[in-house]
């Protein structure tokens, strides 16, 4: 353990379009993190802040080691905000960080960032303004998005506010990756070459995101199996460790950024 | 050579879910949702024949006094079900194919009972068996403590016995078509459960008696996304085959490339292998065992993709979106493609002609 902790929190916020999967990679992610806080030698602590965190979180897990989606078998009921530490521990000094994950309907996030005329559906203004706030707060922020969805062509809804998104951010000087998921759906295809049909896709995202050094982190919380339905669903005794691609990749990218780009002070980005 | 073809199996059932739940999930025609349904209980048969390698069950179903007994007994080779004009048994009888050197006798018959406990008795001849089958099988002789008898046998004059098939005379349901007004829904359901493990159907109505109002119901709730053979048995009883088949579309709803006239007791009666096939039942014989191909990864994989094209090419006439993601098709495409190879060679051009035809679907 360092000598002392640096009382200011770094906040990571978890963003994305509806069903991106976002819940699901935040909760396999931090179950991650908790079991690794476990093993000896490790600089990393992760707890729930709250009981609401913990309990739905595994919620998740449970019900994906019963191979059922959470939207199936109801974990994502509860509303609010999802809140973990992690903690840091450096030779010199520990640094905390806050992890959040907003379980907004998802159809906000097109409200708060994409371009009003575009909306399919009603939104709660309340959670859009939480939403905004939350990410003016953030020093990193992760946008998740469906590479499934994503390939296929999004709809003019999530690209409108994709781009808007990275416009947001990009004015904020904040920290940004992009997260795509279900990396395993691509499994035996040329990865690379994936990437580039998708910036052929969506130029001005990919072009804004290139701007601000925002990298691309390709996972998959959960590696699916196909059951005798022919739906894609968690494999059997579903395990974050050996049944994921790359959970860690994201945040751990986060933890190595430079100390000047993470302050918590309002001077953020400035090496961006 | 079913391990190379195993993946485009999966990947065209995944895909056709995809569609399925697209197609549930918006304003889809139901003919084409029920095209998918279809397809999906194929793959998913196909699937799992696959991985546990068991015989192909073929079950026959349908109201008493269809000709079930004799068309089944001709589908055997061997008269081993009473041909009464009473219905007697309420128990599932399955003919299952043993060499001779695994049996004490040419027939050997199983007695299940509900307490799994199990009678077995060796016999010579089609009669004995018959006699065993009506002593266990009847009600009257307390047929409903008999949960299923199995007949073992070499059974060499069956086509489909020899293509590791099991016939399954599923009575039991008969009650249920009986009268609409009581609650049969207990032996419905049993029925219904029967089918969920079979994987060829063959469901059986009269030529002469269509138009039952209890019969066009049950084939609607429980028969038709079987997608069965639709056996009109008695064909001989009406000369008219094509009224006869306008008719079976227009009251039940068959699909016309499923409907098979057929009159058993003419097979029963042939001398010349003229009179046999005048009976309909050879051709019906050598759908079935089509049918059971398909049920390989390597046939069912061009007859289902051939299935699922033809829904979309269908789609986009009828402005309609069921296409499933990108990927899923790609990945179709690409295993698909690998396999071709490895299947022979009129087989792999239809297989290519179609991949052709799903490539257009793909950017």
């Amino acid at each position: 353990m360092g000598l002392v902790t640096i009382p200011r929190q770094q906040s990571i916020l978890f963003i994305g379009p509806p069903r991106a999967g976002k819940t699901v990679f935040f909760s396999t992610m931090v179950d991650r993190l908790i079991r690794q806080s476990m093993q000896d030698g490790t600089p990393l602590n992760c707890v729930p802040e709250g009981r609401h965190s913990h309990q739905f979180v595994q919620g998740v897990i449970k019900s994906l080691e019963r191979q059922v989606w959470p939207k199936e078998g109801g974990a994502t009921d509860a509303d609010g905000k999802l809140v973990y530490s992690l903690t840091h521990k450096g030779v010199l000094y520990d640094t905390k960080y806050q992890l959040s994950c907003l379980d907004y309907a998802g159809e906000t996030f097109n409200a708060a960032f994409g371009d009003p005329d575009l909306l399919e559906s009603e939104v709660d203004d309340e959670q859009v303004e939480e939403l905004k706030k939350q990410v003016n707060a953030a020093n990193v922020v992760f946008i998740v998005v469906d590479a499934v969805r994503l390939h296929d062509g999004a709809s003019a809804e999530i690209e409108s506010s994709l781009f808007g998104v990275v416009e947001v951010l990009k004015k904020l000087k904040i920290w940004t990756a992009l997260v795509l998921t279900q990396k395993d759906e691509f499994e035996g295809e040329d990865y690379e070459e994936v990437v580039r049909q998708l910036k052929d896709l969506y130029p001005s995202f990919f072009a804004a995101l290139k701007e601000m050094r925002a990298p691309t982190h390709w996972i998959s919380s959960v590696k699916a199996v196909t059951d005798n339905q022919g739906r894609r669903v968690p494999p059997k005794n579903y395990k974050t460790e050996s049944d994921s691609i790359a959970l860690l990749e994201p945040v751990v990218w986060a933890l190595s950024l430079p100390d000047s780009c993470k302050d918590a002070d309002g001077s953020k980005g400035t090496t961006q | 050579m079913s391990g190379n073809t195993s993946k485009p199996i999966e990947f065209l059932h995944v895909a056709v879910r995809r569609s399925f739940e697209k197609a549930t999930s918006s304003n889809t025609p139901q003919g084409v949702r029920d095209n998918l349904d279809i397809l999906l209980r194929k793959l998913g048969q196909i699937r799992a024949l696959e991985d546990r390698a068991s015989p192909r069950r073929i079950g026959v179903f349908g109201p008493p006094n269809r000709g079930k007994s004799t068309l089944l007994n001709e589908l055997l080779g061997a008269a081993i079900l009473t041909t009464s004009p009473i219905p007697m048994t309420r128990t599932v009888i399955e003919a299952h194919r043993a060499d001779l050197s695994s049996l004490n006798s040419e027939w050997q018959v199983e007695v299940i009972h509900d307490d799994d406990f199990i009678n077995t008795f060796n016999h010579n001849t089609p009669e004995e068996v018959a006699a065993t089958i009506q002593q266990y099988g009847s009600h009257r002789s307390g047929g409903a403590e008999v949960r299923r008898i199995i007949v073992r046998s070499p059974f060499n004059k069956s086509k489909l016995m020899e293509r590791n098939g099991i016939l399954i005379d599923t009575p039991g349901a008969e009650v249920a078509f009986e009268d609409l007004e009581q609650d049969h829904s207990e032996d419905t359901r049993r029925a219904v459960g029967m089918l969920k493990d079979v994987h060829v159907v063959l469901f059986c109505v009269r030529a002469d008696q269509i138009g039952s109002e209890s019969e066009r119901a049950f084939y609607q709730d429980h028969m038709r996304l079987l997608d069965p053979f639709n056996i009109v048995n008695f064909k001989d009883t009406n000369s008219d085959d094509v009224a006869v088949i306008r008719d079976t579309v227009k009251h039940y709803g068959f699909k016309r490339d499923r409907i098979y006239l057929v009159s058993s007791r003419d097979a029963q009666k042939a001398k010349s292998t003229e009179e046999k096939d005048a009976s309909g039942l050879p051709r019906l014989e050598e759908a079935i065992v089509q049918e059971l191909a398909r049920l390989t990864p390597r046939d069912g994989l061009l007859c289902c993709t051939e299935e699922f094209v033809s829904v979309l090419e269908n789609q986009v006439f009828a402005g309609i979106d069921v296409l499933p993601e990108q990927i899923h098709l790609k990945k179709v495409l690409n295993t698909a493609y690998r396999s071709a190879g490895l299947i022979s060679e009129p087989t792999e051009r239809r297989l290519e002609n179609v991949l052709e035809r799903l490539r257009r679907f793909v950017r």
